[in-house]
């Protein structure tokens, strides 16, 4: 019994998420600002008995949950079908997406059922409150921050496009793009967190302005560093392709370290926001009219149609929410649902893929290799070479798929460039065909049918020459 | 200065602006001289039409609570027109609190001992 390598990689790559789910919403569940489980508690009832009793239900549940999430994929590790493996784990991800705030809402219902029972009265706000301090004004993100990343991103994509590269263009003329484009992202998302309304914590104006100045100035030394972060990990880019197109091993040690790199100014901006709170604790005299419970679905979704702003500060724990009752925030919770289901349709495509074997033969004057709804047909009279392999030269995937069955798609080949591959790399027997545009690795379902198609070309061939 | 906008209120928008910010002034929250923020910024603020705030400032400034000019922007009037005496709009208005509050059976003294105390209040400042 082996152990599935791409089973272990992604149980490597998800379980850190989990825990981290697990020990941020235990923190949420009950903050120093007197709301638990997303009710507001008067100071009074915060020992009461009835809250401790919803406390213990909430730990046992999360406990629960977490011990039953880590165990439930373990056994798929042994399984040796690659789709199947990889399925398990898309439901078990979106599974584990929603399933740690179910408790989480259990107890929101539970306590709001018992507040309201127990006339633990607060005073609801219902109005908007705002400071007019420097209102419109608190702004620091600056245009001269982002633009000298973002050019230099568009300048290093444009390099690649015009650039002499050779084979190397074409893959690495996607990643620089994309990453120039995720550049500018973070411009706009910086542009968009800075606009936010002013944060009241007090009743003097000026603290408020302070607060939310040093916020906003933290968010933006965050995403300040992730542009440059992102910029580095472009230029690092350009040595990380082969010259025949194919990313060496340095691209995945660029990759980790861009992750690594962006998660350093997220843990520094972490802290910094919890030093700033402690530091602002003792002027802190009001809560913002956001703190309303009712604007709060099971606690953690905002949604207030009163309220236009697509982003508000959340109640507990660093960062921003969106306002479901906002077009950005349906449009954001349409875009979950569809990326949620999706994993189920992914999946079964996935298992589609490895168990559909791919077909290869002649159609009249022509080579046909088929797989699911792919195709890709080769005219006889613009072969120039033909070879049968029995092996395969080295190759990594520019896209397009790689299965321990299956590689198909575009593919780098060492010493070769970028070719079309349509191949089950367990065979004996591979197909090489070049045309004047294009090289071909192909294999049929087994040994007999690549060697079928060879002999078919090889006499098409020679029919040829005869005439 | 945080002003408060009740969101189920018959009274317009424009007109809860215009108010809070006539009482800030008088309670001193609102400095003479003091700035205040640009119609832009103030509608991102609260998250509405510039139109509403441009409104509330144009009917601040017709009635003499602020000033505007392309240089420095939005500010409380420094000597705002000492008239001693009410609008006529102010003086329906107080005609309506005063019927109000007799229908509720609220006796003179205590009346004119609450319009003191806001009156005390708007002296002192807050």
């Amino acid at each position: 019994m082996s152990i599935s390598i791409t089973g272990l990689i992604l149980c490597i790559g998800t379980y850190p998420c989990i825990l981290l789910m697990y020990v941020l919403l235990k923190n949420e569940a009950q903050s120093g600002k007197g709301i638990y489980y997303g009710v507001t508690i008067p100071k009074e009832y915060r020992k009461a008995p009835e809250l401790q009793t919803v406390t213990e239900e909430y730990n046992r549940q999360m406990k629960r949950i977490l011990w039953g999430m880590l165990i439930l994929p373990l056994p798929s590790l042994f399984l040796p079908w690659e789709s199947i493996v990889v399925a398990v784990w898309m439901i078990w991800i979106a599974i584990s997406i929603f399933i740690f705030f179910v408790p989480f809402g259990m107890a929101n219902a539970k306590l709001k059922e018992v507040k309201q029972e127990k006339k633990w009265d607060v005073e609801a706000v219902t109005d908007t409150e705002v400071e007019i301090k420097e209102a419109g004004m608190i702004r620091r993100v600056k245009w001269c921050h982002f633009l000298p990343p973002c050019v230099i991103s568009v300048i290093l994509a444009l390099w690649v496009a015009v650039g002499d590269f050779g084979p190397r263009r074409e893959p690495l003329f996607i990643m620089e793009l994309t990453f120039a484009g995720i550049s500018f992202l973070f411009w706009a998302v910086a542009v968009w967190q800075d606009r936010g309304k002013t944060q009241i914590i007090s009743y003097d104006s000026d603290v408020n302005v302070n607060y939310n100045r040093a916020k906003k100035n933290l968010f933006k030394k965050l995403w300040v560093s992730c542009v440059w972060i992102n910029v580095a990990y472009m230029i690092w880019m350009l040595f990380c392709v082969d010259e025949w197109g194919g990313f060496t091993k340095m691209f995945w040690w660029a990759t980790v370290a861009y992750a690594v790199g962006t998660l350093i100014p997220v843990i520094w901006m972490g802290k910094k926001m919890v030093a700033l709170d402690k530091h602002y604790e003792a002027s802190r005299n009001k809560v913002t009219s956001v703190d309303n419970d009712e604007n709060w679905i099971w606690g953690m979704m905002y949604y207030n149609p009163k309220d236009r702003r697509a982003m508000v500060n959340k109640r507990v724990g660093v960062g921003t929410t969106i306002n479901m009752a906002t077009k950005a925030g349906k449009a954001t919770v349409l875009f979950l649902v569809l990326t949620l289901l999706s994993f189920p349709i992914i999946s079964i495509w996935i298992i589609m893929l490895e168990f559909t074997p791919i077909q290869l033969m002649t159609d009249g004057n022509q080579i046909v290799a088929n797989h699911l709804r792919e195709e890709c047909a080769i005219s006889m009279p613009a072969i120039e070479e033909v070879e049968l392999l029995s092996e395969l030269p080295k190759m990594s995937r520019n896209s397009g798929t790689a299965m321990e069955n299956l590689r198909k798609g575009s593919w780098s080949v060492r010493e070769e460039g970028n070719c079309t591959v349509f191949l089950d790399p367990r065979n004996e027997l591979f197909l090489r065909i070049e045309t004047p545009s294009r090289r071909y690795y192909l294999s049929g379902v087994s040994d007999a049918e690549t060697q079928e198609v060879y002999d078919a070309v090889v006499s098409w061939q020679k029919n040829v020459e005869k005439k | 200065m945080i002003i408060v906008l009740q969101d189920g209120s018959e009274i317009p928008v424009f007109k809860q602006i215009r108010n809070q910010i006539v009482m800030g002034i008088s309670d001193g929250r609102l400095a003479p001289g003091e700035k205040l923020p640009t119609v832009r910024g103030l509608a991102e603020e609260i998250g509405i039409n510039s139109m509403t705030v441009n409104k509330a400032y144009q009917l601040l400034k017709q009635e003499g609570y602020i000033v505007t000019d392309r240089r420095n922007g939005v500010r409380v009037r420094e000597e705002i027109e000492q008239t001693s005496g009410l609008t006529a709009e102010a003086e329906q208005e107080l005609a309506r609190l005063v019927s109000e509050a007799k229908i509720r059976g609220m006796s003179r003294n205590d009346f004119v001992a609450l319009v003191d105390a806001y009156f005390e209040k708007g002296r002192q400042g807050k």
